[in-house]
């Protein structure tokens, strides 16, 4: 892996340990294994919505290219959102894909994904099924999002 | 080692450090917007497709950059002192990574982890450690951390128990959770194939027209090989041609009408692949008794090789259809003064070169008309002509 994207990296896990977010257990970030291409992102669900009390296990991939190029994230804990696929994990979000900016860090994306928690798009969706239901039954939505989190993201159950 | 790094870290200034490499400042560049990275980086962020600031999204272009010579002299003034134990080297801010990944006393700060779990591991806290000093210290920068997994812990407890219903799978409940998700999962499975089938039915659709037209060129090409073949069979056919007359009674009956604007021709055939290009024509003769048959010189391809005036012999048949006995020969000897065998456009003036000699040579009364009707010539509305033109 070349040099730059490494040494980042190793920066940016600073970044987010010194984070007050981690002090609040809102975000964190582990490696997987000995190289800084593969790393764990946990997010904490948001407060006052159906992801409260669950914690989100992401897989980021960083590219040779990084920072020039955006991290790939899915999330490993299933999730039910309108914008992220309840089958695999992928995300639909800008600034993973053309938005992204080489300023922003893991940090940064975690803290976005956590507020594409807090307020999804539903119109520029990633699970149709899960945005037919968000826009047509949000109560239903709420309820099948919650029991998702308490079944999947129950946080403590895989450790 | 990280922990170290953080110290030297935060000894940079934040005015110092590139937002992209995260690194202290190497010859600074100054945006049009305000702000720093190092030259490399910019220039290799700006080399990609987004031509837009790194930090506040702003369009960027190369030409918006300066040099930072101010903020360049200033970092140069930097030094720091080596954290490590037993090193005691001041560098220059800029040359302190590199430093720190060569320095030899850095061994001496990888101890062995004492990998002492926190004592709230049990309800997921992950974090390990070292000595009672951090222990305290992790008590009491996670408590909010502690308290909020423990939340977490019974909440998914209680949702196990209520959605694994003891793990009884005959419970109702079990069943009914197990539908459920299976539903939830068959549905989105069903919606991406319902997309995969309507891509298949829209490349489907493109090659159905891609074989639709395919296959009216091949009609095309059918009807062309049919005529070029019918165009060849009048080049090769050697001066015999076979003339089958259809729709003879109502042709018949606009002879009788129009007698003199009334003229039937076969296409033009050659005597032979490089030969004469002669037709034949059918009227109503002149006492509208008698079909007359004649044969005209034609303009062909190969005239200028050939000798005129056409000298040969001509046959003219009326075939019966049943009885070869009956069927009418005349044949008669080309002669060199009729106008009719010299070359079609001899003698004329202008541009517009007559397609066929307008004098024709052959017989005013071929048949009687009553002989064709009463003697049994017609078969299906036809009759049949054969004409032999052969050259001496």
């Amino acid at each position: 892996m070349n040099n730059i994207a490494t040494q980042r990296i190793k920066r940016e896990f600073k970044e987010v340990i010194k984070s007050e977010e981690l002090a609040k257990c809102s975000i964190k970030v582990d490696l997987v294994g000995d190289s800084y291409t593969e790393l764990k992102g946990e997010i904490a669900g948001p407060p006052d919505t159906p992801y409260e009390g669950g914690i989100f296990l992401l897989e980021i991939k960083v590219p040779e290219t990084y920072p020039f190029n955006p991290p790939k994230v899915r999330f490993m804990t299933k999730i039910w959102h309108p914008n992220i696929s309840s089958v695999t994990g992928a995300i639909c979000l800008d600034i993973l894909k053309d938005q992204w900016a080489a300023a922003m860090t893991l940090r940064t994306v975690l803290l976005s994904l956590q507020a594409l928690m807090a307020a999804a798009e539903p119109d520029d969706p990633q699970d149709a099924v899960v945005a037919k239901q968000y826009k047509e039954y949000p109560e239903i939505f709420a309820k099948t999002a919650s029991h998702w989190t308490n079944v999947y993201a129950g946080g403590i159950i895989c450790s | 080692m990280y922990l170290d790094i953080k110290k030297m870290l935060s000894l940079i200034d934040p005015r110092f450090e590139c937002s992209i490499c995260l690194n202290c400042l190497k010859d600074p560049m100054l945006t049009r917007c305000g702000h720093r990275f190092c030259s490399e980086c910019i220039s290799t962020w700006l080399k990609r497709k987004s031509q837009i600031c790194p930090i506040d999204l702003l369009p960027l272009t190369i030409e918006g950059l300066f040099p930072d010579n101010y903020t360049k002299r200033e970092i140069d003034e930097q030094k720091v002192t080596c954290l490590n134990i037993g090193c005691d080297v001041t560098i220059p801010l800029l040359e302190a990574d590199q430093h720190y990944a060569s320095c030899v006393f850095n061994k001496n700060q990888v101890n062995g982890p004492a990998d002492n779990l926190c004592p709230f591991h049990l309800i997921g806290c992950k974090d390990t450690i070292k000595d009672k000093n951090e222990l305290s210290n992790h008590l009491v920068m996670s408590v909010h951390r502690h308290v909020t997994v423990n939340g977490a812990h019974s909440k998914a407890l209680e949702a196990t128990q209520l959605w694994d219903a003891n793990k009884d799978p005959n419970s109702e409940k079990a069943l009914l959770c197990n539908l459920y998700e299976r539903i939830v999962v068959l549905e989105q499975s069903n919606i991406e194939k319902d997309k995969d089938i309507e891509r298949l039915n829209q490349k489907n659709a493109v090659k159905n027209k891609d074989i639709e037209q395919l296959s009216q060129m091949v009609n095309n090409l059918i009807v062309e090989f049919g005529q070029s073949q019918n165009a060849i069979s009048l080049i090769t056919c050697n001066g015999v041609y076979i003339w089958r007359f259809e729709n003879f009674m109502e042709s018949l009956k606009s002879m009788r009408e129009r007698p003199l604007q009334t003229r039937y021709y076969t296409p033009g055939f050659y005597t032979s692949s490089t030969g004469y290009k002669v037709c034949g024509r059918i009227n109503m003769s002149t006492d509208n008794r008698n079909l007359s048959l004649f044969i005209h010189m034609m303009r062909g391809e190969y005239d200028d090789t050939l000798i005129w005036p056409f000298s040969g012999h001509i046959t003219l048949f009326l075939i019966h259809p049943t009885n070869p006995m009956q069927t009418i020969c005349l044949k008669m000897q080309s002669s060199a003064e009729s106008e009719a065998f010299r070359r079609c456009s001899f003698g004329n003036i202008g541009n517009e070169v007559p397609s066929l000699n307008p004098r024709a040579f052959g017989y005013n009364e071929f048949v009687a008309i009553d002989e064709i009707l009463q003697n049994g010539f017609i078969k299906n509305d036809s009759i049949v002509i054969k004409i032999i033109v052969k050259c001496t």
